[in-house]
């Protein structure tokens, strides 16, 4: 082989060589445009870019995901300009709005007592439920709400804020956006058949998961136009209730399932928190159920990202 | 012979089972002694194979020795596999050490160390979460935690964990404020983020990522004058670090007054990277901000004849699109 047919081949190889070796992964250039991108739309005014709404689905116990995927939203900038919640989801979207730090609400979630929700939850409380089949009151946990955040009303909520209850009486979806937090906030969660229901306005209330278990209409008719739900995945396979309570929290889930398939496809963006394994009752998983959701929504976040920039584009490359 | 001497000699008698075992068994523990010490030996001057032998035969030829040797030589056998990258050999040692020493801290933290490097990261969790219930404040823990909790994006844990690590700990690890800093940036807390970085850079001022998460800190501040400074020392420190140059391209090319600048950077990236998407934005990007609005459309054109689907390309097709 002549010498200058060798140097030209060892330079090729070296240029093909140097190339593979040097060149940036695909996926890391779309991080560096990504992440530049993200800071331009998380700076644009409301008026140049989608307004976000972010709905927080039914979920009992399952529901503290909630509280990681909302400080991973908010920490990455997200702008949040409406939130509707239902059950746990109310509870979690009403504190966090309503400025609890999200480390107290993590702290009291997994510190949570039953004397937080009802007086009723002693041996007094549990033979008349027995005998005269009266119900568990959750008047305690509205004075808990009214507590931690100070009376306030959902008119002085940062963020506007909707949340869902059911008339037990009608069937009817119920829509608490103004007027007393607190009241809102424990019918949307007021479990039925344990607690009684909530007189309001001649109706009786109940946990709102029953009609909506996500309720992803809500926002969109608050304004937004861009939907963000998030979902604490529930699991029938791998778990079998083990008491009165779990069993009316199974149909509440089983109802949600029904409910939430068409709530998925309805939102733009759909945050999956993998807490399925873990129990709605089971307390001492509140600190995990937190994880999963932080874990979750941070592996969706880039993707989400993506899609509202796209929606955005106009103004971010301008 | 009198009684006495009856009784002496049989007590003497008596003793020589008991001498005979404490000379064997001291000449046992000095051979187990020296056999962990040729297993560390062997793994510490790389020689595995030899490492793996000799403590698999301590492991099966002293099966009553005391639970401390067999914690040590369990640890170099359990370490010798991480070594040698075979992880799930690894994981075996380590949790069958644990049946045998369950609170043994040096065991739970290499084996919360072993799933936060196979990305086990709940596993990682629970397994530092146990030294820590074992030994407050122990530093590795502390720190495998605020590096889990990055991992998986829980920030706030993540935070506190380092915190906690740089309040404990007395080594001053550069790595370790870069990566609190980094947790602090990827939650917005930016002042915070920049001071640890600052802190970082002190510790060691020839690092490039620690210049180039300050540039990247000062950039969200709004201060681009300084985020220029500091990737530009990120640059100089690293100059094939392509992620630095793009961003720094990048930047330069969505402001006016540096976008001419950036097209001549970018034009001589792409004759040695020709596939590169971002080039080819960074190059309608800096055509656009001089105004040459047409010309930077047609170079966003070549995007689409790419033949690998990315974010890039999506955006790229959003944008011809909409014009």
């Amino acid at each position: 082989m002549p010498r200058y047919t060798k140097i030209i081949l060892i330079f090729s190889v070296l240029c093909f060589l140097g190339q593979g070796l040097f060149a940036l992964p695909q996926k890391d250039e779309d991080n560096i445009l990504r992440e530049f991108a993200w800071q331009e739309f998380t700076e644009l005014p409301q008026n140049k870019r989608p307004k976000i709404g972010v709905t927080l689905s039914a979920g009992a116990l399952r529901g503290a995901s909630h509280i990681g995927v909302m400080e991973v939203l908010s920490e990455s900038g997200l702008p949040i300009d409406y939130m509707s919640g239902t059950s746990m989801g109310c509870i979690v979207g009403a504190l966090y709005n309503a400025g609890m730090p999200l480390d107290h609400l993590q702290e009291l979630v997994n510190n949570i007592k039953t004397s937080y929700i009802s007086r009723d939850f002693n041996i007094g409380g549990i033979l008349k439920y027995l005998f005269t089949e009266k119900l568990f009151s959750s008047e305690q946990f509205q004075e808990f709400i009214d507590k931690e955040v100070g009376s306030k009303n959902y008119e002085d909520l940062p963020i506007p804020f909707a949340c869902v209850s059911a008339d037990i009486k009608t069937g009817e979806k119920v829509i608490f956006d103004s007027g007393p937090l607190a009241l809102g906030v424990r019918a949307s969660m007021n479990l039925p058949g344990v607690f009684e229901p909530v007189e309001y306005r001649q109706r009786l209330l109940v946990d709102g998961g029953v009609v909506d278990y996500m309720p992803v209409d809500l926002i969109k008719n608050m304004g937004a136009d861009f939907t963000i739900t998030v979902y604490a995945l529930p699991s029938f396979a791998n778990s079998t209730p083990s008491n009165v309570l779990g069993y009316v929290l199974r149909m509440g889930d089983l109802r949600g399932a029904v409910l939430t398939e068409n709530a998925e496809h309805e939102a733009d963006f759909v945050i999956l928190s993998r807490v399925a394994e873990i129990a709605s009752t089971d307390r001492s998983q509140t600190g995990t159920a937190i994880e999963i959701g932080a874990s979750s929504a941070y592996q969706a976040l880039p993707q989400l990202k993506e899609k509202l920039i796209i929606r955005g584009i106009h103004y971010v490359f301008k | 012979m009198s009684l006495s001497k009856i009784i002496i000699f049989s007590l003497c008698l008596m003793l020589v089972p008991l001498q005979s075992n404490a000379i064997f068994g001291l000449a046992g523990r000095v051979e187990q002694k020296q056999k962990i010490a040729a297993a560390r030996e062997a793994y510490a001057k790389g020689n595995y194979g030899e490492a793996i032998k000799i403590c698999e035969d301590f492991l099966m030829q002293n099966q009553d020795a005391p639970k401390r040797r067999t914690r040590r030589i369990y640890s170099v056998l359990g370490d010798t596999y991480v070594a040698l990258g075979n992880y799930d050999k690894a994981l075996l040692t380590y949790s069958e050490a644990l049946e045998l020493l369950p609170k043994d801290i040096g065991l739970n933290l290499s084996l919360a160390d072993l799933y936060y490097k196979t990305e086990l990261y709940d596993k990682a969790i629970e397994f530092y979460n146990k030294t820590l219930q074992l030994e407050e404040n122990n530093e590795g823990a502390l720190l495998g935690l605020g590096r889990t909790f990055l991992k998986i994006g829980f920030l706030s844990k993540s935070r506190q964990y380092f915190k906690k690590y740089l309040e404990e700990s007395n080594q001053k690890d550069p790595l370790v404020y870069y990566e609190y800093a980094n947790a602090n940036f990827l939650s917005n807390n930016l002042n915070t983020a920049l001071d640890y970085a600052l802190q970082a850079k002190r510790l060691n001022n020839k690092n490039p990522d620690i210049y180039f998460l300050i540039a990247k800190i000062y950039n969200n501040l709004n201060a681009p004058k300084k985020a220029r400074l500091n990737i530009d020392i990120a640059l100089q420190l690293s100059q094939n670090r392509e992620d630095i140059f793009l961003t720094s391209a990048l930047w330069k090319a969505y402001e006016t007054e540096t976008a001419s600048e950036a097209l001549k950077e970018i034009k001589r990236y792409q004759k040695e990277n020709p596939d590169s998407q971002l080039a080819i934005f960074i190059e309608f990007i800096s055509l656009s901000k001089q105004g040459k609005q047409k010309e930077a459309l047609n170079v966003l054109k070549k995007i689409q004849n790419k033949n690998e689907d990315s974010f890039i390309k999506t955006v790229s097709q959003q944008i011809l699109a909409n014009n």
